[in-house]
């Protein structure tokens, strides 16, 4: 089949996947042109013109978008956690950035030449810049921290408050999940209790359940 | 009448054509829903999503349009089509 040709992609062409990908939300969300922001996709990833297969049976197109997301790395790092925080854009954004943001980092902290970092796994490019952006978190934390700005005063109090710089979401401390623990039976109210489809039978005092 | 299944530009001008009558719940049987689409939408757009699905067409009998209409949604699964935009939307990365 002509779509057994996708690799997976190396760094520069994976961005330049991940750009079209938003492309394409971005078009089903705002009613643009989808069709071909996703023909550009495949295009992209197999490397074959879109006019070969544009007037194929939908399914087939949107099986071979399928098919070339399962192809595409699925990198497991904090970085790359979804945020809720919606993205603002920047007035010196342009398309295209991520990749010449990205290679920026990386030229710039390991001298590598772009040739090679275009070649890099995608896994470990974004591990190396998750680790280049933690070092300068952690360094502007520590500059912060000696500042006067990074403590604010209380008048009721009259003591100085320390507030610490904002972290990126991926990395703050993550949100532990409630413990689950039984109600004492002394805190239950008296007499007859009509207690069904209030808590879950693990919560529920052994009384009540029997 | 075309023979196969509509194109990606097809779908989705049919998509955008109905989308004012597609809900989030569905409904269990699908010509129920086939039903609430056609129940949603004005005869303009029931007779230009024909146009979409098998070309000039030349019917004005009510009940041949809407035979037309369910069987051009069910035979060229619309709502999967639906169901791919919305995956798309919700979740980019699965």
């Amino acid at each position: 089949m002509w779509w057994n040709r996708g690799k997976s992609p190396r760094l520069k062409e994976w961005i330049r996947l991940e750009t079209q990908k938003e492309k394409i939300v971005k078009a089903v969300e705002g009613g643009n042109d989808f069709p071909s922001e996703l023909f550009q996709y495949l295009a992209a990833f197999l490397g074959v013109s879109s006019k070969q297969y544009d007037q194929s049976d939908w399914t087939l197109i949107i099986e071979a978008f399928y098919f070339c997301l399962s192809k595409s790395p699925q990198v497991k790092l904090p970085i790359t956690t979804p945020s809720n925080e919606s993205s603002k854009e920047e007035s010196w954004d342009y398309p295209e950035r991520n990749w010449h943001l990205y290679s920026h980092l990386l030229a710039k902290t390991y001298g590598w030449e772009l040739e090679y970092i275009s070649c890099l796994q995608v896994e470990e490019a974004l591990a190396k810049i998750q680790e280049i952006i933690v070092d300068d978190q952690l360094s502007r934390e520590f500059e912060y921290g000696l500042s006067e700005v990074a403590y604010h005063y209380d008048k009721h109090s009259k003591t100085s408050k320390f507030v610490p710089l904002p972290r990126p979401h991926w990395m703050r401390t993550k949100i532990q999940p409630i413990k689950k623990s039984l109600i004492p039976k002394a805190l239950l109210p008296m007499g007859v209790v009509i207690a069904d489809g209030v808590l879950p039978e693990d919560l529920m005092p052994k009384e009540i359940l029997h | 009448m075309k023979p196969k299944k509509l194109n990606l530009f097809e779908m989705w001008n049919l998509y955008n054509t109905l989308k004012s009558g597609i809900r989030k719940d569905r409904d269990t049987y699908l010509i129920d829903e086939v039903i609430y689409i056609m129940q949603m939408n004005n005869s303009f757009t029931i007779k230009k999503s024909i146009q979409i699905m098998y070309g000039d067409s030349k019917f004005d009998n009510p009940l041949d349009v809407a035979l037309l209409f369910s069987k051009g949604l069910i035979n060229n699964d619309f709502l999967a089509f639906v169901d791919v935009l919305e995956g798309l939307y919700a979740n980019p990365d699965k």
